[in-house]
């Protein structure tokens, strides 16, 4: 690093614009060059006094002259008057050459319009926007989330089938979301509301927590609607963990048949995938 | 904090039958805590059912019969002769209120209890039997939810929201008004489900009938949902499978409203 470049540094490093590797390397020159340092302090006091200085008030004169040149404007605006005989031709062509005022001021709003729609156009470029929406989004999902959860709480079914279909909505469920869902769907005394989990489930039925949840909840049924929905699900996972819990199902004594042969069908579904899965 | 007294504990336990009572039923007339204003009732029964009415009162009125058992002539006959029955009937069944909330209960397994109940227009119901009973409720606007196993759900001239569910019977549900933005759910394993809704519903519906079928007269728009799902399974070979339940908007939808049944037809109405 040249004494010329770093001497172009001065101003940015007193205003603290500098970045910290920049600065370092900065400070490091500072200590071992004198002619700098020398400069640095000459305008570091420049700065200081220039810190120091009580901020200017307009004169009282200023403000007077300011209202007469702005009457002054509002004269120039009006229309003009017809020009005075004896004014030659020359003169009347070289005046409608001039800028006139109204004309000055709609390009200067003309400029205004573009340089605001770039500077807007690269504040807030699509990826900027895009990026504003995510958070939103995320926003938005959380407000979901929490709201879902309080009405899987409330007392009246209706209520808790409303949180179901609340955090059916959401797109990434936490994990509290789902075991709040797993825990409606084995202990919930509402069959209606029960179902509608088991359908909402269908959603998340990539997630683990969810896998293995279902799988377990299906000896906790009793009603035939949400054993069915259930048996469904799980031929769709494909799991060879569901297996056994097919198996005791079919085993029940008090089962609906046509539950019974759901489940079979299923079981061997599932069986034969795996037969399939060891020849390969 | 309009009122701390809610706090306060009113347990009004009204009575327990208990032996024998006579046959002839008698009307239990429970004044509720604070008349005028909506009240709950809680009846859950194992055999027997239960019928609600809507009357323009303040009180609940509850009478419970018990069904005396036919007299086997023939079985019987030596035994009864010459004798005159005083009853047979014993039960035990439990009333109870407590700040509006009416909590009616019988843990008798064997003798069959039927309730008759004439409650405030505006009430809550939350009733449930097993055996040997419907549920019938006329007249209501509140909150109801009905649970049965081996009987039927009829409710008339609702207006509120429902949850319903039964395994052997039906579900007919007569609607003058719905609560807007509530979700509804009827559910039955056996039977039919017969809704009919104001003409004015909006609602977004789930119908599925494992094995029956849907019928409407509602200007239903359907929709295919995301339920169809494709996969490559093992063998390479694609799996498509299309759930059968069918996504349909009235009057451009609103709150979610499940119907499901595995061996009935589902019915939903337009009132006339």
């Amino acid at each position: 690093m040249n004494c010329k470049h770093m001497k172009a540094r001065i101003p940015d490093y007193l205003t603290g614009e500098l970045d910290s590797n920049d600065r370092q390397s900065f400070k490091n020159h500072i200590y071992s060059c004198t002619d700098c340092r020398e400069e640095l302090e000459n305008l570091n006091e420049i700065w200081i006094k220039l810190g120091v200085l009580p901020e200017q008030q307009p004169a009282k004169q200023l403000r007077t002259q300011f209202y007469s040149m702005l009457s002054d404007f509002k004269e120039g605006l009006q229309p003009k008057k017809p020009p005075k005989p004896g004014i030659t031709l020359l003169t009347r062509i070289s005046r409608s050459l001039l800028v006139r005022r109204p004309l000055l001021q709609f390009t200067y709003s003309l400029g205004f319009i573009v340089t605001g729609f770039f500077t807007g156009y690269i504040l807030f470029s699509p990826r900027a926007l895009k990026t504003e929406l995510k958070v939103l989004e995320n926003e938005n999902q959380n407000i979901r989330q929490q709201a879902a959860i309080s009405m899987l709480h409330q007392p009246s079914s209706s209520d808790r089938l409303n949180g179901v279909t609340w955090s059916s909505m959401l797109k990434n469920p936490s994990n509290n979301t789902l075991d709040i869902l797993m825990h409606t769907l084995n202990t919930d005394n509402n069959v209606n509301v029960r179902l509608a989990v088991v359908d909402a489930l269908y959603l998340f039925s990539d997630h683990p927590l969810v896998k293995q949840g279902i799988i377990q909840s299906l000896a906790r049924q009793n009603s035939p609607l949400v054993q069915s929905s259930l048996i469904n699900l799980i031929s769709e996972l494909r799991e060879k963990r569901a297996i056994k819990a097919l198996k005791q199902l079919i085993q029940r004594q008090r089962l609906e048949p046509e539950i019974r042969s759901q489940a079979e069908l299923s079981l061997k579904q599932i069986a034969g995938l795996d037969k399939a899965g060891a020849k390969i | 904090m309009k009122k701390i007294a809610q706090h306060f504990f009113m347990v009004f336990l009204l009575m327990v039958f208990a032996g024998t009572m006579s046959a002839a039923a008698e009307d239990v007339v429970v004044p509720l805590s604070n008349p005028g204003a909506p009240c709950t009732i809680k009846a859950s029964l194992f055999t027997g059912g239960i019928t609600i009415t809507g009357y323009n009162g303040k009180d609940v009125i509850i009478r419970a019969d018990v069904a005396t058992k036919k007299i086997d002539e023939k079985r019987d006959a030596k035994e009864t002769q010459g004798l005159r029955r005083i009853s047979g009937t014993s039960m035990n069944l439990i009333i109870e209120e407590e700040d509006n909330v009416v909590k009616i209960k019988s843990s008798s397994l064997h003798r069959k209890i039927n309730l008759e109940i004439k409650v405030p227009f505006k009430s809550s119901l939350y009733l449930s039997c097993h055996h040997n009973g419907n549920i019938v409720v006329d007249q209501v606007t509140g909150e109801i939810e009905a649970k049965n196993y081996h009987g039927s759900i009829e409710l008339s001239d609702i207006s509120g929201h429902v949850m319903a569910n039964t395994h052997h019977g039906y579900i007919k549900v007569e609607f003058n008004k719905i609560t807007p933005n509530k979700p509804m759910s009827f559910t039955t394993y056996h039977g039919n489900i017969d809704i009919t809704f104001p003409a004015s519903i909006k609602a977004s519906l789930k119908m599925k009938s494992e094995r029956g079928d849907i019928y409407t007269d509602f200007d239903i728009k359907t929709r295919e949902k995301s339920t169809k799902t494709e996969k490559k399974n093992v063998e390479g070979k694609y799996v498509v499978r299309i759930d059968k339940s069918i996504h349909g908007d009235i009057n451009g939808g609103g709150p979610e409203m499940f119907f499901e049944n595995y061996h009935g037809n589902i019915y939903i109405k337009k009132r006339k």
